[in-house]
């Protein structure tokens, strides 16, 4: 298997390519689309697409067809979602919370288009898979604890499926509430979403995680979606299906 | 005769349960609920009270991932209160905090601190129904789990009610709310009522091939991170 993990986008980005016929040209394959993707939608460059649709540079009209279908699947999301998933943030547009799942899910695309059936891209904790490991066995996917980075407290076996994560990032501290009985707040702070599409799991984990800990209940509602939040207490609720995919 | 007297006295402590947390919702932007008016909502509740069926059984055997949301809802009930309407009155203003989506789990199977316990296997997460059935069947006749009522339509909105049910007692019962019913209403099929399961985590170091985690990085990280890297190829 061919495995590589490198910094892109500010965040790391892991490739497993299980088949036989998997090269390193598929691995440049996939990071020059991220490449691509930076380049055009990171709003922290002031060159690009999104950064020059938000300084004025750049009018609706001259916009290219990714930013374009990008836009259109945010109003989509917004609609599904209530409107907890916004792609104006602080006055800007900012579609980062679909950009990346969407992303993510155009290199698995790239990758079956290049003939490969067994592999997996995560980028950023984010992880889409497809076909089985090299022991012929579902992707085995861990989702980190939040509490102690270096664990996990599930392992499910995914395959064809995407699985993203929201959460705050968690520094081991127990966050006070005074409102809550007990004084410990139970703030969701991880919410995995499986879906099937990492495009999928990405979008509703970013909303679901804004309702706080009616997101779970959202992530339930949709035949589609399982869903796994932990709460400040190291409490977790899942969804009915959720368990299908523990091991 | 009882049957009749119970469905009653269930349909009682629900609709109570809704105006309370009707009215708590409404003000909820004040620090503490003082008095309480109790407004009956013009429809009935929304939470279907089982007639002669069995308390609802929650699922511990998902047979597939996809799909099965509103499958479950053909053969159950949408929510069961305990036998004793004062008891689930009283409890829930004390212990429920002013905000509305946050639960307060008891500390019978629940820890209060992350778990960090090391373990050569990973749990099963179903075993918070599944080993307390016949607690629950002895204690209240409630199943643990957390049940969503069907919505409803109160005069200021579409509302949702939610119960946890640990160690077959009611836990708590939260109020959803969506902020755009319309969208809410094409983004959850009404009829499902899903099921939730509760359990206090276990970690370990696991054999993964992959990691899912939100990312350890702040917005200021990521600027700073693309402004270096920019530097660094001028």
């Amino acid at each position: 298997m061919i495995r590589r993990t490198w910094l892109q986008m500010g965040m790391p980005v892991t490739v497993c390519l299980q088949d036989d016929r998997a090269g390193e040209d598929d691995v440049v394959a996939v990071a020059s689309w991220l490449e691509a993707v930076n380049q055009r939608f990171s709003p922290y460059l002031a060159t690009s697409e999104v950064s020059r649709l938000n300084s004025g540079t750049l009018g609706l009209h001259e916009i290219s067809d990714d930013l374009a279908t990008v836009l259109d699947l945010c109003e989509q999301t917004k609609a599904a979602t209530g409107g907890y998933f916004d792609p104006v943030r602080h006055g800007r547009l900012d579609p980062s919370g679909l950009v990346k799942g969407w992303a993510i899910e155009r290199c698995s695309l790239l990758l079956a288009e290049r003939g490969l059936t067994n592999y997996v891209v995560e980028v950023g904790g984010d992880v889409r898979t497809a076909g089985r490991n090299g022991d012929g066995q579902p992707w085995r996917v861990g989702i980190r604890n939040p509490f102690q980075r270096d664990e996990q407290v599930k392992v499910l076996a995914v395959s064809d499926r995407g699985v993203a994560t929201s959460g705050t990032a968690v520094r081991g501290q127990h966050i006070y509430d005074p409102w809550q009985a007990g004084g410990l707040s139970t703030e969701v702070v991880s919410l995995t979403v499986i879906g099937p599409t990492i495009y999928d799991a990405d979008r509703f984990a970013t909303a679901a995680f804004a309702m706080g800990s009616a997101g779970v209940s959202f992530i339930a509602a949709h035949p589609e979606l399982e869903g796994y939040a932990i709460t400040t207490t190291g409490v977790a609720t899942m969804t009915a299906g959720f368990n299908a995919y523990v091991r | 005769m009882w049957r009749a007297f119970k469905k009653a006295l269930l349909s009682a402590s629900v609709i109570v349960l809704f105006a309370l947390f009707a009215v708590q919702q409404r003000t909820h932007m004040a620090s503490q609920p003082t008095t309480i008016a109790l407004a009956v909502p013009t429809a009935t509740a929304g939470l279907v009270v089982p007639s002669d069926r069995s308390p609802p059984q929650p699922r511990s055997d998902a047979s597939s991932g996809a799909g099965i949301g509103s499958a479950a809802a053909s053969s159950r009930p949408g929510f069961t209160a305990s036998s004793s309407p004062t008891h689930t009155a009283t409890t829930t203003p004390g212990t429920s905090p002013p905000s509305s989506h946050s639960t307060v789990v008891p500390t019978a199977t629940t820890t209060r601190q992350p778990v960090t316990s090391s373990r050569p296997s990973p749990s099963s997460p179903s075993s918070s129904s599944s080993s307390s059935r016949t607690d629950a069947a002895a204690s209240g006749g409630l199943q643990d789990g957390t049940y969503t009522g069907s919505s409803t339509d109160a005069h200021w909105g579409t509302v949702q009610v939610q119960a946890v049910v640990t160690n077959g007692q009611l836990s708590d019962v939260t109020f959803l709310q969506f902020p755009n019913h319309r969208s809410r209403s094409q983004a959850i099929n009404q009829r499902a009522m899903p099921i939730l399961v509760q359990e206090a985590i276990q970690s370990q170091r696991a054999d993964v091939d992959i990691v899912t985690g939100a990312t350890d990085t702040s917005d200021a990280f990521i600027q700073s991170l693309e402004a270096a890297l920019t530097q660094a190829q001028s």
